[in-house]
């Protein structure tokens, strides 16, 4: 299994949507970690892992950009039955991250 | 009142409850009948006993609404006051940094995620928390996701063009504080 800790590999403020609103956006973890270790994850066929605790909390837009994008690449489906979400301390980030896999980008 | 108080009135009442109910049941035409009749006593007792169950299950009721109530209040109180300063940090300036609206957010998740499982063992219905929810996340969303009304840059949001539109939606979420503050208030 392949592994993302948001607060650990990223950072621990995640920023807002695009590159052009600032540093940590949703678009520059999906570049950076989200996209290469998702295709690394397929490729060697096995789960990625992605732990969204320890942060400082999340802009609904981050996720919303890195995740949609996501699902925009590989397809709804493959993303989400290939991926394992950890987050206890807000268990809702899960439900969002899922709404953004499955929501088209208009 | 202390436990021991409580026990003297219950016996006390009890006593002057069978009292006067023998009393009445004997009363014909202004004559006291001095003998006991054994069916009419059996059944006054019965009916004081029932009395004595009835008064302490809805005094048990009421406490335990009371506790309730009591718990419940000063947790949503909180959430409410943390909700009230972080209007007050929006009314002051017109930009703030998205990752202090983000731990903001996420505070308020971790408060009142906790009162709605409260809500749920109580058998209380929660759709009043969920109400305040929706309004909170509709409000961060408006603020942080809309960059031609609200641009951001460097990860701070001026939001100097919508402070009417951000005032209209910090008043519904005040709004449905008072309405889940009426419905604890219900409880009791």
């Amino acid at each position: 299994m392949i592994e993302i800790n948001i607060a650990k590999d990223f950072t621990t403020e995640p920023g807002a949507r695009t590159y052009d609103d600032g540093p940590y956006s949703g678009q520059e973890f999906y570049d950076l970690l989200l996209e290469p270790k998702f295709a690394e994850a397929i490729k060697r066929q096995v789960k990625l892992k992605i732990i969204l605790d320890g942060t400082e909390g999340f802009a609904s837009s981050f996720l919303n950009e890195a995740f949609i994008r996501l699902g925009d690449k590989y397809g709804s489906d493959v993303v989400w039955n290939n991926i394992i979400l950890i987050s206890e301390e807000i268990p809702k980030y899960i439900t969002k991250v899922k709404e953004s896999i499955y929501e088209k980008r208009k | 009142m202390k436990k021991g108080n409580n026990i003297y009135f219950i016996i006390i009442s009890f006593i002057l409850g069978i009292f006067s109910n023998y009393i009445i049941t004997q009363f014909k035409y202004f004559k006291v009948d001095l003998e006991v009749n054994l069916v009419e006593t059996v059944i006054s007792l019965i009916t004081a006993v029932v009395g004595i169950y009835i008064a302490t299950s809805l005094n048990k009721f009421h406490t335990r609404s009371v506790n309730l109530h009591n718990y419940l209040q000063p947790k949503l109180d909180s959430i409410w006051i943390s909700f009230t300063n972080f209007n007050s940090q929006l009314v002051s300036k017109d930009f703030i940094e998205i990752s202090e609206i983000a731990r903001i957010t996420k505070e308020f998740d971790l408060n009142i995620e906790p009162l709605k499982q409260m809500f749920s063992s109580f058998n209380l219905n929660h759709e009043c928390l969920n109400a305040i929810e929706v309004e909170i996340e509709s409000l961060v969303k408006f603020i942080t996701d809309n960059p031609k009304i609200n641009p951001i840059s460097k990860n701070i949001v001026n939001y100097s063009a919508s402070s009417s539109e951000i005032k209209r939606r910090t008043n519904l979420v005040n709004e449905k504080f008072a309405l889940a503050i009426k419905n604890i208030n219900n409880i009791v």
